[in-house]
């Protein structure tokens, strides 16, 4: 088949940046590689990019989609995994040291059991532990059940690219993994702590390694004593208010139960308010008391009420009621017990106790409204809202207790019962712990003799360099990471039912190079974006005749373009208006550790707007960052190592409306504009720092078209103007695809 | 067998078959994009699967024809987000007020979400309405007026009794993984019927609970995710498809601007021929531009008639909230719109009342009651009930025992949901509880069955409304689901 030709620079330099630091280079930058005449320039340019720390940034955001990475639980109950940026540090760390990829699996699985283990071992463990749980699952054996589903199935694709799921509860359909398989591997999850021992209410906590010493959890009991109080002081506030205002309402009891007879059972709420506003009562505790009147016409306190009607309804109410409520007032259902009928002047009985009940019932005729919004005056319901805010804004940004997510050996348990149909109340013969029969290769065979839970001898069975998936699987992946497929389409299915291998004598040699040149993954990569096929250009009009025979580019006749992804958009644009900040590391959610991310009020207070490359933006399952979740980030709950690339309207808006990139337009066209220049010299700037090149005449034409258009001819510096040409430019088909 | 020949075991190439059709593919990615209204016709009565790829980089959208003839066209679900009481509302035991204060006389489930006591009767009267004579509460007036038209499913169930894995149960069929929500099956076997708006739209849903993956695609293609109008902690008045309008240009500059890049894309294309999804980015600004006009002139309610507004209880503070949104609905049904999901919710989780049921349920009945009467009346006066199916419910229902002495606790082992309208029996109860209303007795209606039933009524299959996924095929009901056809009409 006939190839396509070399990559020009530009295209080279850019595809290179992106792909290895995942940005945009710069105008100085593109032009110094292509006016580079030295012969080895490209090679320099490769060698220059993966030994930046920028680099760690790109290639660790890549396993975080494989390791479901997040910073909250999502699922059920929403809580920050406010320690897990450390495990997200260690990956970045772990690809700029280019650790083995060997060691990089061996920690991850069993960092905790590694003779030395030191900090960092015990955070690579936090792998296991950021899958989503349902944190408020009442049933315990099928929360403990269901978290280690999750951790088998994760590491089965991430490791081996098998599907293990589906086993739980029957023999693999297609793959050649039975029951008794997925048991034996279950028994070392089963014999492993995911879950601490504390919790919050009805919500499980996760286990995390502490490294804190006594007197620093001493000095955290004190913040933890001012969230208390900053929470309680609120909490306070509220039910001081409801109690006064419970207390005037009881005052005004009468006056209720009389304004009732000029409210209408169907009278909207804003009718009644004329009512309650004339007498001074509340609204809604009005409309609800002429509810609760006709929801109780037998009731013996309001019978009287029903029984009275006609024209002098109110009149009748108030003589008849005034008295009673002032006895029932008084009425004090401790003392001393005696017959509560009480006879009044008149001769009328009643049972001054029922109308004490009804008095005090908060539930009762004069209830007052749940929602503090509905109950209290504006001014009470913002003082409130600022004690709540107050004791949020303390908790979001008080330090953690120094930890990180991590398991540990629990009760060891050598053998495991089948979960006939994966039930776990219908239980079957027990299984030892032991790894997939089909995969038992001669010397791979679990050494078991540890006594422990057996996940650093299922680590080390997985690195031996003897289980040929592992270096494969990772291999694909890092194939697809640089050409946006994989040599196996399938990243995490390996098995019969997964893509079959375009090029499979090219995936196993990559994978015994990688064995051989210990698992380093610079080495690897280094070979394949210094290859030819790396270097095509992607430009289609070099060959038709391949285009024809090879439509889909399977066999890599030319460079595929590629769009950019979420991350690289999002840098991009922050990049190229000068915003971007390339600080690494440290904690960037800005959430407290196991603090809500909603509770049950949906208000999201989390927020995008930091500068920090988008591997620090925080990841908050089941609500994802408007930018990452239009350009197909992954879903952070399910390993992922192949991103679908998807078209939808929503990402055009994006790019038409959101702050994001109206406010980096706006700087850029702040900073053209600052210069005088003539308008065309602008035009040019504009497209160099953009999209990378000049314009032609007809686009230079155009631009100026625009400009004078939006700037109604009135100056030709608008930043309003200038600002739209730029935003024009990054929505532009070419700065968000990579040739 | 050998590990090593794991992954190239020697089978028939299946993507062969598929390759021939790749272009197909990509064309129907792009009918997907616009969501053409002709694509969605048509009776497809062979035993071909509606199914689809995630492995293939191009499978981004699929749209094919039902399996048989629809009953309903699309769907309203009106969500109360935390757990209405059935017995107190459309499930009337008359058992639990004899035995008021007395234990249940039959075993608690296992698991249960708090400590329960005694039996709890309900605080209120239910009366007979309509022709049927079916029983609702007083906390329904209004929405009683209708009992003609509700098929009562008083034999609903699922299996787990926390908010957050309900909600997800209800929504996406399973508590424990992400899996598509029913909205986005629904749009990925129709489509939509209006290239100007989303198939799938929910109204201020709740962001917690499993948030996004209660309207999310998971696997299935992006364009069939629900777009969210607003959240539940934002008023109906502020409802808004997010980035849907630019706060600094007007239209006139912004279509000046669209045109701009527009040229850009076109030359760009014109140097890369062969890439197709680059005209699909060209088409998808279109659309964008469309929707920015289309999305708002919905929201904007201001054209309907003081009368209208006035049905959905607008006029008054507090059925306002809900009454927006319903109206919203059917202002999107009317343009086409497949799925809609309204929510009541708010920062109490509304329905869910451990303690105070009385006060409680009075005050929540109190916002959706007249709201849903009144959408009910005027899908029926448009002539829209009959191929709109209506769902009322929330993720569980409440035990007849008390928790503490004036609430109940959550209930996922049998609770009521209604339908309306979309080719159901009116005037109809489906099923039961047993005498207490706590455990689903005759014609039992799991999530799953409910899912098949509303899939069915859509004249899909739920058994080949499949796709292909890490391997294996997925459907919305898994491997269970029993359409329940007593109740069709």
């Amino acid at each position: 088949m006939e190839t396509a030709a070399v990559a020009d620079r530009k295209d080279l330099i850019r595809r290179l940046k992106y792909d290895l630091l995942g940005l945009p280079p710069t105008v100085e930058e593109t032009e110094d590689f292509v006016n580079d005449t030295r012969k080895d320039a490209y090679r320099r340019l490769v060698d220059q990019y993966l030994s930046s720390e920028q680099y760690g940034v790109r290639w660790g955001r890549h396993w975080l989609d494989v390791a479901r990475y997040a910073d909250s639980n999502g699922l059920d109950e929403n809580l920050a995994f406010g320690n897990a940026w450390q495990y997200r540090d260690w990956v970045v760390n772990s690809f700029n040291s280019d650790k083995p990829y060997g060691d990089f699996v061996v920690e991850q699985i069993a960092g905790d059991l590694l003779p030395d283990a030191d900090r960092s071992a015990i955070t690579a463990t936090g792998f296991l532990v950021l899958g989503a749980k349902v944190l408020a699952e009442p049933d315990r054996e099928k929360l403990e059940m269901d978290t280690i589903d999750e951790q088998l199935d994760t590491t089965g694709k991430v490791f081996l690219g098998m599907t293990f799921g589906c086993v739980r509860c029957h023999d693999h359909k297609f793959d050649p993994i039975t029951q008794a398989d997925y048991y034996g591997l279950a028994a070392i999850f089963k014999s492993t702590q995911t879950f601490g021992d504390t919790n919050t209410g009805a919500i499980k906590h996760w286990n995390e390694h502490v490294f804190a010493t006594a007197e620093d959890l001493e000095s955290m009991k004190e913040v933890e004593d001012r969230i208390a109080a900053l929470k309680k002081s609120a909490t306070d506030f509220r039910n001081r208010a409801y109690g006064d205002l419970r207390q005037k309402v009881r005052s005004q009891a009468v006056d209720y139960l009389v304004a009732a007879t000029s409210v209408e059972l169907d009278m909207s709420l804003n009718d009644v308010e004329e009512i309650a506003a004339a007498k001074g009562l509340h609204p809604r505790v009005l409309h609800h008391c002429r509810k609760h009147l006709q929801f109780h016409p037998n009731d013996p306190v309001f019978a009287p009420w029903h029984a009275l009607s006609g024209d002098k309804h109110a009149e009748q109410v108030e003589a008849l009621y005034r008295e009673r409520f002032r006895k029932a007032v008084d009425f004090d259902p401790k003392a001393p017990k005696k017959d509560s009928e009480v006879e009044l002047a008149d001769g009328d009985d009643f049972d001054v106790g029922l109308y004490h009940s009804a008095l005090m019932d908060n539930s009762g005729f004069l209830a007052v409204p749940p929602k503090p919004d509905f109950a209290f005056d504006a001014s009470t319901y913002q003082e409130y809202g600022r004690l709540m805010e107050e004791a949020r804004l303390y908790e979001s940004a008080a330090p953690d207790v120094d930890s990180v997510m991590s398991v540990k050996d629990g009760e060891i348990v050598p053998e495991l019962a089948i979960h006939i149909r994966g039930n776990h109340r219908n239980l079957g013969p027990a299984v030892k712990t032991d790894v997939p029969e089909v995969m038992r290769f001669a010397a791979g065979k679990l050494p078991l003799s540890d006594q422990g839970s057996g996940r650093l001898a299922l680590a080390r069975w997985l690195t031996s360099g003897e289980n040929p998936l592992t270096a494969r699987v990772q291999v694909n992946r890092i194939w697809g990471w640089h050409f946006g497929t994989g040599l196996v389409q399938t990243p995490e299915n390996f098995g019969v039912l997964g893509d079959r291998a375009s090029h499979p004598r090219l995936l196993d040699w990559l994978a015994a190079e990688f064995v051989e040149n210990e698992w380093s993954t610079k080495k690897l990569q280094r070979m394949i974006v210094l290859s030819s096929t790396y270097q095509q250009s992607s430009s289609s009009q070099a060959s038709s005749l391949a285009q024809e025979q090879d439509p889909g580019n399977r066999w890599l006749w030319k460079f595929p373009m590629r769009r950019l992804e979420a991350e690289q958009l999002r840098d991009a644009i922050l990049a190229v208006s000068g915003k971007l900040d390339v600080t690494l590391g440290g904690k960037t959610v800005p959430l407290r550790n196991r603090q809500f991310v909603f509770n049950h009020t949906s208000v999201d207070h989390t927020k995008y707007d930091s500068v920090r490359r988008a591997i620090y933006l925080p990841v908050i399952r089941n609500n994802l960052y408007t930018a990452f979740e239009q350009f197909d980030f992954p879903d952070p709950t399910t390993p992922t190592g192949h991103r679908s690339v998807t078209t939808v309207a929503p990402q055009a808006l994006l790019l038409m409306n959101s702050p994001l990139v109206i406010e980096a337009s706006d700087q850029l066209a702040r900073q053209l504009t600052a210069k005088s220049e003539s308008e065309s010299s602008r035009i040019e700037s504009a497209f160099l720092r953009i999209l990378g090149r000049k314009p032609d005449a007809t686009e230079s034409a155009a631009a100026s078209k625009l400009i004078q258009q939006v700037s109604d001819g009135s100056s030709s510096s608008s930043v309003v103007a200038w600002s739209v040409l730029c935003q024009s430019l990054l929505a532009a088909n070419e700065f968000i695809y990579i040739q | 067998m050998d590990v090593r020949t794991l992954a190239y075991d020697n089978l028939p190439d299946r993507r062969a078959a598929l390759k021939s059709t790749a272009i197909g593919f990509g064309q129907l990615a792009f009918a997907s994009l616009l969501q053409q209204k002709g694509l969605c016709k048509g009776g497809d009565t062979s035993s071909e699967p509606i199914s689809a790829s995630s492995d293939r980089n191009d499978a981004v959208g699929i749209v094919l024809g039902p399996h048989h003839k629809a009953r309903a066209k699309r769907v309203v679900f009106l969500f109360m987000k935390g757990g209405p009481s059935h017995v107190d509302t459309f499930d009337p035991k008359p058992m639990l007020d004899r035995h008021h204060g007395k234990p249940l006389p039959f075993p608690l489930p296992r698991v249960t979400f708090a400590k329960q006591g005694n039996l709890l009767k309900s605080p209120w009267k239910f009366r007979k309405y309509g022709q049927s004579g079916l029983p609702v509460s007083d906390l329904f007036p209004h929405v009683a007026k209708h009992v003609d038209d509700l098929c009562i499913l008083r034999s609903v169930h699922g299996t787990n009794p926390a908010h957050g894995g309900a909600l997800l149960k209800l929504h996406t069929g399973s508590d424990q993984f992400v899996r598509p929500s029913m909205g986005a099956w629904v749009t990925y076997g129709l489509g939509t019927e209006n290239e100007n708006l989303p198939a799938f739209v929910t109204i201020c849903p709740t962001l917690a609970h499993g948030g996004v993956n209660n309207w999310g695609s998971a696997f299935l293609p992006a364009s069939c995710q629900g777009t969210p109008m607003g959240n539940a902690s934002m008023s109906s008045t502020k409802a808004a498809v997010k980035h849907i309008a630019n706060a600094k240009l007007d239209k006139s500059d912004q279509r000046k601007q669209m045109d701009f890049i527009s040229m850009l894309n076109q030359r760009h294309l014109s140097e890369n021929p062969d890439e197709q999804v680059l005209s699909s980015r060209l088409d998808s600004f279109e659309l964008a531009f469309r929707m920015q006009s289309s999305m708002p002139e919905i929201q904007s309610i201001s054209g309907e008639s003081q009368a209208t507004q006035r049905l959905y209880g607008i006029d008054d503070p507090v059925t306002e909230d809900f009454g927006r949104q319903c109206l919203m609905a059917r202002r999107l049904i009317e343009r086409g719109v497949r799925f809609v999901q309204v929510t009541h919710s708010d920062s109490e989780v509304q329905w869910d009342q451990h303690s105070n049921l009385y006060h409680g349920h009075t005050k929540n009945s109190a916002e959706v009651d007249k709201p849903i009467a009144g959408f009910l009346m005027d899908l029926k006066q448009r002539g829209l009930l009959s191929d709109t199916l209506v769902l009322w419910g929330g993720e569980f229902g409440r035990t007849p025992t008390a928790q503490g002495n004036n609430g109940r606790d959550h209930n996922p082992h049998g609770f009521t949901m209604w339908m309306a309208g979309g080719g159901v029996k009116g005037g109809y109860a489906y099923g039961s509880t047993d005498d207490y209303g706590y455990y689903a007795a005759e014609n039992k209606m799991h999530v799953h069955d409910l899912h098949a039933t509303i899939l069915h009524l859509l004249g899909i299959n739920h058994e080949r409304l499949t796709y292909h996924h890490a391997g294996r095929d997925f459907r919305l009901t898994d491997v269970a689901g029993r359409v329940a056809t007593d109740i069709f009409a």
